[in-house]
């Protein structure tokens, strides 16, 4: 029973770390569209202003 | 010009001489059938039977005008420029193209000296292509199901949140992902920012893995390789993900029912049974995605497109570079240097290459009479 427990964590802690990588960029795409930043050299993952 | 108007009449001749021998055909007939006292269609029920017997000619007229016009003959005159010298030196109208024969090819397969490195540019950018293409495929294919056999599972809650967190991913325009992954790995992007900060920059350097300041993702030929391939993971997961999906819900659940009575393992039963079933469904689709990696512009353009320069002078020469793929080659060759015989040369042998791949595959591993196996 609760080596069923730790599967079921597992599984979902790998999804949720999957699932965090793929929506890195399209999380980057939104807070970069409220930037005031105009260069395409960004150093930054939140914008500064 | 000369060749559109030259090409132009050649299929007004072929089509002459196919009416010409048809009518000759058909007069013989008739004379037959008046000798055997049959009757013979007038005129006027020769149009009748347009419309009734013969309906489906009439129906089919516009669409083959259409194809003949606007597929064919274009299609042939671009075949035949690879046999010409149209380049930037001949362009009409101030200096006309002539024929070369075969030259283009030779000048694609044999390099010689600092001038002429098509045939060292080309076997370098099959190569590549080749594998970019086996790994494209293959990486995406194998990621889809392990990742939606992973959503698919009984233990594995809210099932339909996890896939819609995989397919924001495509419903955002590759246009716009791809050039934002590629600021993302910028030579002074984010992610360098990151690395130098925690030190991974300088811990490469010090390996001597790269001799700049910055991780060189896009921008140093080997790096650039694997980024591209790692890449195309993010972006072609999700879709093999919900093709996979839509496969694995149709497995027969008595098979899978009756193989766990006999005791067989989860992992038997996934090599046993839900593999050779995905392969014998999803087979015809895995040959088409080869194909068309072996042409993916998209990722390959977006992606090192203004990043990537070439440092190799052999390459440089003839205007290719380490990460392109035949076809964003041939669109340098077009766009940016009007070398339309080469950038026609590659194109037929591509269409070589696909058409070659797609026939030996489809018939020697993708058996249509497999099926009842599975009924």
């Amino acid at each position: 029973m609760k080596k069923k427990y730790i599967d079921i964590t597992l599984r979902h802690l790998l999804l949720a770390f999957l699932a965090f990588i793929w929506l890195i960029p399209i999380a980057w795409l939104l807070v970069t569209s409220f930037s005031a930043y105009t260069g395409i050299n960004t150093s930054t993952f939140f914008p500064k202003e | 010009m000369i060749l559109l108007f030259s090409l132009i009449s050649f299929v007004v001749w072929a089509i002459f001489i196919v009416v010409y021998l048809n009518n000759v055909i058909n007069a013989y007939k008739l004379q037959k059938m008046e000798e055997e006292g049959k009757h013979i269609n007038t005129f006027k029920e020769d149009l009748v039977s347009f419309v009734n017997g013969k309906f489906h000619i009439t129906l089919l007229a516009l669409p083959v005008t259409g194809i003949v016009v606007f597929t064919v003959v274009p299609l042939l005159v671009l075949i035949l420029v690879a046999f010409t010298n149209y380049d930037q030196q001949h362009m009409p109208p101030s200096a006309l193209f002539t024929w070369v024969g075969f030259r283009n090819f030779r000048d694609l397969f044999s390099s010689g000296g600092l001038t002429v490195t098509f045939g060292y540019a080309f076997v370098r950018v099959l190569a590549w292509t080749l594998v970019w293409a086996v790994f494209a495929t293959f990486t995406t294919y194998i990621g889809g199901i392990l990742l939606s056999m992973l959503i698919n599972n009984k233990r594995t809650k809210f099932p339909k949140m996890w896939r819609t967190l995989f397919i924001i991913t495509i419903a955002v325009p590759q246009f716009v992902s791809l050039l934002l992954v590629r600021n993302f790995f910028a030579n002074s992007g984010i992610v360098n920012t990151f690395c130098a900060n925690i030190g991974l920059t300088g811990w490469l350097r010090d390996v001597g893995l790269i001799g700049t300041s910055y991780i060189p993702f896009l921008s140093a030929p080997g790096w650039a390789h694997v980024m591209i391939i790692i890449i195309n993971i993010w972006v072609g997961v999700p879709y093999q993900m919900l093709i996979a999906t839509g496969v694995l819900m149709n497995i027969p659940t008595e098979q899978l029912e009756s193989a766990r009575i006999d005791g067989a393992t989860p992992r038997q039963i996934f090599w046993k049974i839900t593999m050779p079933y995905m392969l014998f469904i999803t087979g015809p689709a895995l040959v088409t995605d080869f194909v068309k990696n072996i042409n993916n512009f998209n990722v390959i353009y977006l992606l090192t497109a203004n990043v990537f320069v070439t440092t190799n002078q052999a390459m440089a020469n003839s205007q290719a570079k380490e990460v392109d793929l035949l076809v964003t080659w041939l669109y340098t060759l077009t766009q940016d240097y009007y070398n339309y015989k080469m950038a026609s040369a590659i194109g037929i042998i591509v269409f070589l290459i696909c058409a070659v791949f797609t026939l030996v595959s489809f018939n020697n591993f993708i058996k249509g009479d497999r099926e009842e196996a599975y009924r």
